[in-house]
């Protein structure tokens, strides 16, 4: 019988892609993001991964490679620190030296580490069908799926929010900004400062991670307020 | 699975009593089991008498603010802020929260789950000792509240929670909520309306290229000024907006500029650093901040059209200055609070009797005229509605007319007293207002007055100085007061000899210190056992004053506003004139308190206090401040030695 939901179109990228038609569970659990989720749950109530990734450089094309994935959960607005996500990778490849300087890890560090698949098969159990959420989630989702797609053969199917498009929207609103409007400055560390966050371990992906948490703790708050009450809202003005 | 870098976690908790002697595993195990929570300003983290908790609350970064409340008032028991802890209470003894937490910042808390703290509190005996302690000091603090020991200065129908102290507390800066909406001077006013519609808000500040403000553009300007004169949307914004606008520096308590927008009767305020606009506030923001708008009372004065109107409004200021009061105000802020009442009421009377005369016949003031108010009053030192002290100065009338002119004043003048004699300001015992012939008089003759007061330095002619010297222009043409402050600088500088006369005057009373610095009492009569803080403290101290301010042509007339333009001329050093400032504070602030207890128990108010009464620390401070006013006596009795 053919299948043509999404369901059916992931096993045939699976099966195709690897050769193999079952599916570990941790991506069996993809096939059914899209059903669970659901817009109308509120931002205050849904439970959210914000995570953060570290990179051996910033081009993919030319074989940079994820080395590091952290991550929290945000239920219910609250930051669930027992439930935390970290993990370092072997990028199988060599990492440079001006590289190191940013994020610390060391290739002796990181090829005591796992491979890329068994990284990603835990952090697909760990998202579940959660809304994801990191800063500047395109960059991150641009390895992510690259590495999904290699291990994979399909991308990751959680909705994806970017905060930096989320802080760009409370800007806006909040602002009456008649004359410069355009050069607003969506790095981390300016967008943290302004809301008052003091990020402590920058350039680890936890560390990262956590403060992009308590940012976008402080934005459910923000959004809230102004009138953006569920996940249909959020996706429309800060998803990517 | 790599470790969880939890580190900076950890590190926080191991600077925090008692988890700093939690041993080493126990600690790394904290950060698994917290929660983090964010709490946005002003919001309720625990409800008095809600559920109890389920967490201990860590404050991570920010500040909360514990209040209890009794008989519907808030009355704030203490700040938490980063690195300590709030709910132990409620946790430990599985009841509802005795008191409510709110955040008083943007607050982030660890939240320590009950299982885990029930777990710490089993095992190691420093962290379950340090919250029994806790506990228990904290049910103390409670019970002081309820019983009213820090209650004593908080119950007022006017105060609502967050009054306390706000108006002094918060800067100016802190009130701004939001960036001010701003516009170019070249906007249209269709554009202009459209902005304040999509911002939701009231006003718009106009400012040029480099955000300086130029004016500003209220809700109400665009019917009044706009559809109500008939213009389109199409005129420029700057043809309407007010200007200038009226600002204060972000550092400024919302005091001052609560007194700002009440002097020039404005409804919004600019923050301005340097030039640069920061924020705007607005009549409203004190609504949210204090419960009540202060000022609303005076925009009301304003509207009254009647003598008995105004006089309804008594009640609503009374409860407003109580408000201030019972939110830790200084003495000095609440006397110019008062002042701003009294003046604007005093002119409103004054209005609308001339108003009357007007209609009855009379007609206009005939010439120019300024109407005085003196003592106290001319000072701005008033705490209470006391006697009237009041005079009228006019123009010299055509020779021929002096009497009808004299005449039409008199008759202004009876209205205006027997007008604020309605609104609860007794007559004066001794005559001096302005209805009495001879305090209503035109320039030449107060001129006579005032060089025969110099000349001849009578008891009575010093008297009279002490209570004349301090006019304060408070109505019609102040310039006629102006040259008359110049008249009598001018005649004091001919005439030194008369400082002198002056300085002996002023060193008639003096502080009631006896041996070993312990309080004089009098020692009969139906002042038994008290002393009065008015004629042994707060005379000495403005008479002193007066003197060095009239020897130095300043022309200031309140008490503390001389005090620093003396200063200024070096006639007292910084360190004596902080001193006397203070204790001038304190007995002012000791006798506004005991002038409002004794109102409550409906006691004629005297400025007679029993020391015995006192607590210890406000005897010692009594004492202090006695002991400056005798060290400021000297300073004067030096300076002009007595003639011989």
């Amino acid at each position: 019988m053919l299948d043509f939901s999404n369901t059916g179109k992931l096993q045939k990228l699976y099966a195709r892609h690897t050769g193999q038609n079952d599916m570990p569970d941790a991506v069996r659990k993809q096939l059914d993001v899209k059903e669970a989720y659901w817009p109308e749950t509120l931002i205050s109530n849904a439970p959210f991964v914000i995570f953060d990734t570290e990179t051996t450089g910033l081009n993919l094309e030319g074989g940079d490679r994820l080395l590091s994935l952290g991550a929290v959960k945000i239920i219910a607005g609250r930051i669930h620190m027992g439930d935390a996500f970290y993990e370092l990778i072997d990028p199988k490849r060599p990492i440079p030296t001006s590289s190191i300087f940013i994020h610390g890890i060391t290739p002796g560090i990181a090829s005591a580490r796992p491979h890329i698949s068994g990284v990603l098969l835990r952090f697909l159990a760990y998202i579940g069908s959660d809304v994801i959420v990191a800063h500047h989630a395109c960059f991150d989702m641009k390895f992510l799926n690259c590495a999904m797609r290699s291990c994979f053969g399909f991308p990751i199917q959680n909705r994806v929010i970017d905060t930096a498009l989320a802080a760009a929207w409370i800007w806006r609103m909040e602002k009456a900004e008649l004359i410069d409007e355009t050069s607003r400055d969506t790095r981390f560390d300016a967008v943290a400062a302004h809301f008052g966050i003091t990020a402590v371990d920058r350039h680890t992906a936890f560390g990262d991670a956590l403060s992009t948490a308590l940012l976008f703790q402080r934005f459910i708050n923000i959004l809230n307020r102004n009138g953006v009450k569920t996940l249909r809202q959020l996706v429309r003005i800060a998803g990517v | 699975m790599v470790e969880i870098p939890y580190k900076k976690i950890i590190d926080f908790f191991r600077g925090i009593v008692p988890f700093n002697e939690l041993p080493h595993d126990v600690l790394n195990g904290l950060p698994q089991k917290i929660v983090i929570d964010y709490f946005p300003k002003e919001s309720l983290i625990l409800e008095q008498d809600g559920p109890p908790c389920n967490y201990l609350y860590i404050i991570e970064t920010g500040a909360v603010e514990k209040t209890v409340r009794k008989d519907g008032v808030d009355i704030l028991l203490e700040y938490r802020t980063e690195g300590e802890f709030f709910g132990s209470a409620s946790l430990i003894n599985v009841t509802g929260p005795a008191f409510s937490v709110r955040a008083h910042e943007d607050t982030v808390c660890y939240l320590l789950p009950k299982e885990t703290f029930d777990e710490l509190m089993q095992n190691h005996v420093g962290f379950h000792e340090h919250f029994a302690i806790r506990v228990s000091k904290l049910a103390y603090r409670l019970r002081k509240a309820q019983t009213g020991i820090f209650a004593s200065r908080g119950v007022s129908d006017t105060v609502v929670f967050r009054s306390d102290g706000y108006l002094f507390n918060v800067t100016a800066g802190e009130l701004v909520k939001r960036k001010p909406v701003t516009c170019s001077p070249y906007h249209e006013v269709a554009f202009v309306a459209k902005l304040m519609a999509r911002e939701g808000v009231g006003s718009v500040v106009v400012v040029d290229v480099q955000n300086r403000p130029l004016g500003i553009v209220t809700k109400s300007d665009m019917t009044n000024r706009i559809l109500a004169a008939g213009k389109t949307g199409s005129e420029p914004i700057r043809t309407v907006m007010s200007a200038p606008v009226l600002s204060v520096v972000p550092w400024e308590p919302c005091f001052s500029a609560l007194l700002k927008m009440a002097r020039f009767n404005c409804h919004h305020i600019c923050v301005v650093l340097g030039e640069l606009l920061q924020g705007v506030i607005s009549q409203h923001d004190f609504i949210v901040l204090q419960g009540s708008n202060p000022l609303a009372v005076m925009n009301d004065i304003q509207k009254q059209t009647t003598v008995q109107g105004v006089a309804q409004l008594i009640d609503a200021m009374d409860r407003t200055v109580k408000g201030l009061l019972s939110s830790g105000v200084s003495a000095r802020d609440i006397a110019t609070f008062i002042s701003e009442y009294n003046d604007r009421l005093t002119r409103r009377i004054i209005a609308l009797t001339e108003g009357s005369l007007r209609e009855e016949g009379p007609g206009r003031p005939p010439v120019p005229y300024c109407w005085l108010a003196l003592g106290s009053e001319g000072r701005k030192e008033q705490t209470l509605r006391t006697d009237q002290d009041n005079a009228i100065i006019y123009s010299d009338p055509e020779p021929g007319s002096d009497q009808d002119v004299h005449e039409y004043f008199l008759r202004l003048a009876q209205g205006v007293v027997s007008g604020l004699q309605t609104c609860g300001f007794p007559l004066c015992k001794g005559g001096i207002m302005a209805s009495n012939p001879r305090w209503c008089q035109p320039e030449t003759v107060w001129r006579r007055y005032f060089s025969s007061w110099i000349n001849k330095a009578t008891p009575e002619d010093l008297r009279n100085s002490t209570i004349f010297f301090d006019f304060r222009p408070l109505a019609g043409a102040s310039v006629l007061a102006q040259r008359l402050r110049a008249f009598l600088n001018h005649n004091i500088e001919k005439n030194r000899a008369f400082l002198r006369h002056l300085t002996t005057n002023a060193l008639y009373n003096g502080p009631p210190l006896g041996f070993l610095r312990a309080l004089v009492v009098e020692k009969t009569g139906a002042h038994k056992n008290q002393l009065n803080l008015k004629m042994s403290g707060l005379v000495p101290v403005v008479d002193a004053i007066r003197v060095l301010s009239l020897s130095e042509q300043i022309n200031a007339t309140n008490t503390l506003n001389r005090l620093e333009l003396i200063t200024r001329k070096k006639l007292l050093s910084k360190d004596m004139a902080e001193d006397i400032k203070e204790a001038f504070n304190f007995i002012m602030l000791l006798r506004i308190n005991h002038h409002m207890t004794q109102k409550e128990k409906e006691i004629e108010p005297s400025d007679y206090i029993d020391p015995r009464a006192l607590s210890k620390l406000q005897e010692r401070s009594l004492i202090e401040a006695f002991h400056v006013i005798r060290d400021l006596q000297g300073e004067l009795k030096a300076r002009f030695p007595e003639s011989i």
